[in-house]
């Protein structure tokens, strides 16, 4: 199947939207957003991964953002960020055929009383491994991720 | 100027080496990630190459054409290189999209993988690379160059203060130089742009 550049320029400014909402506060944007940089608002960026969930080339960045966002979201509660990762749970869940609920709950959870998060790293970690295939240890093509972290160690 | 970009990632993992043989080549980035690289390759080395000495032979090497519009030739060996350069060349191409502009930028590369080498004395896949020439960027104001500075590596090797792990380790240093009328800006947003590249690397290894 050929591929649309405009869509996947669209899909790559969208994945980028996202990303500067989770560090919008930081020192680099202290003197505000960019100008000349067109950035999406959070729930246009969202909308615009989502537009076909069943969409070949949607589903990398769908996943991305949701992971992106989920360290987003613990670094402070946001309700607009919980809407937009329950959207993009539905709409990854569409795209694997799996029950958008369950999925959409699993996500919540993270940030509710559930498993043992500390930072924003284990929360994209704890992330990942919802979206990620089982890992079997008997299979030495699968991985399991266990930790992400700023730094070379 | 703003001093460049710098980040660094480290990932531990549950499995073996061998199982990012392949995922860690950069060679796959075009197919694995379509909404940033348009492009991703090794550049052909010209045959004359390696007949040439002195400064012959490192003008004949670069391997890029005289038109800074035109893309390099792509290595054609079968299936792609399993490794590359130094001592050969390297010279790898890529068609990157940045906060909406397309970069086309040539960097200096090596690539190894020891993981299915029984003789090898620890598995460990690497790719290191550093800025070799940005030929165009893509933007309102087309202009040549655009990337001064763009250097860093991948490693993934068994973790010694893990067993049964294996640790990844990935580090970048970038700054652009254009478009013109937002140098600043873009600059701010590697911020972004540099864990966005690194979380789509982790990506690739965990999906298939």
């Amino acid at each position: 199947m050929a591929t649309d550049p405009a869509r996947l320029r669209r899909l790559n400014q969208a994945l980028m939207s996202v990303y500067y909402y989770g560090r919008r506060s930081s020192e680099e944007f202290s003197g505000g957003p960019p100008r000349e940089i067109e950035i999406l608002p959070l729930q246009v960026a969202v909308t615009e991964l989502i537009y076909d969930p069943r969409e070949r080339e949607a589903i990398r960045p769908m996943r991305l953002a949701i992971l992106d966002l989920c360290r987003t979201r613990w670094a402070r509660p946001d309700s607009d960020v919980d809407t937009e990762i329950a959207r993009l749970a539905r709409a990854i869940a569409t795209n694997g055929q799996t029950d958008p609920d369950q999925l959409e709950r699993a996500f919540a959870n993270i940030f509710q009383a559930g498993p043992h998060i500390d930072t924003a790293d284990d929360a994209y970690v704890h992330a990942m491994n919802l979206l990620a295939p089982p890992y079997d240890s008997g299979n030495r093509e699968m991985v399991q991720l266990v930790s992400y972290k700023e730094g070379l160690r | 100027m703003k001093a460049p970009t710098e980040y660094a990632r480290t990932a531990t993992f549950k499995g073996v080496v061998s199982a990012f043989s392949k995922k860690l080549d950069p060679q796959l980035w075009e197919a694995n990630a379509p909404e940033i690289w348009n492009q991703s390759y090794v550049i052909a080395t010209p045959a004359v190459a390696s007949v040439l000495q002195g400064p012959a032979l490192s003008l004949a090497k670069s391997a890029l054409v005289e038109d800074r519009n035109l893309d390099p030739r792509r290595d054609q060996t079968p299936g792609g290189l399993k490794a590359w350069g130094p001592p050969g060349d390297g010279l790898f191409f890529e068609d990157v999209m940045v906060a909406g502009f397309q970069f086309r930028n040539v960097l200096k590369t090596s690539y190894v993988d020891t993981s299915g080498d029984p003789t090898a004395a620890a598995p460990r896949i690497r790719f290191d690379y550093r800025q070799y020439d940005c030929l165009t960027t893509d933007s309102a104001e087309p202009a040549q160059g655009g990337i001064d500075v763009d250097h860093g590596f991948s490693e993934c090797v068994e973790d010694p203060e893990n067993p049964g792990q294996i640790k990844l380790s990935i580090a970048k240093t970038v700054r652009f130089t254009a478009p013109a009328f937002c140098i600043d800006e873009l600059n701010a947003l590697a911020s972004i742009t540099v864990p966005l590249s690194f979380d789509s690397w982790l990506h690739d290894l965990m999906f298939p």
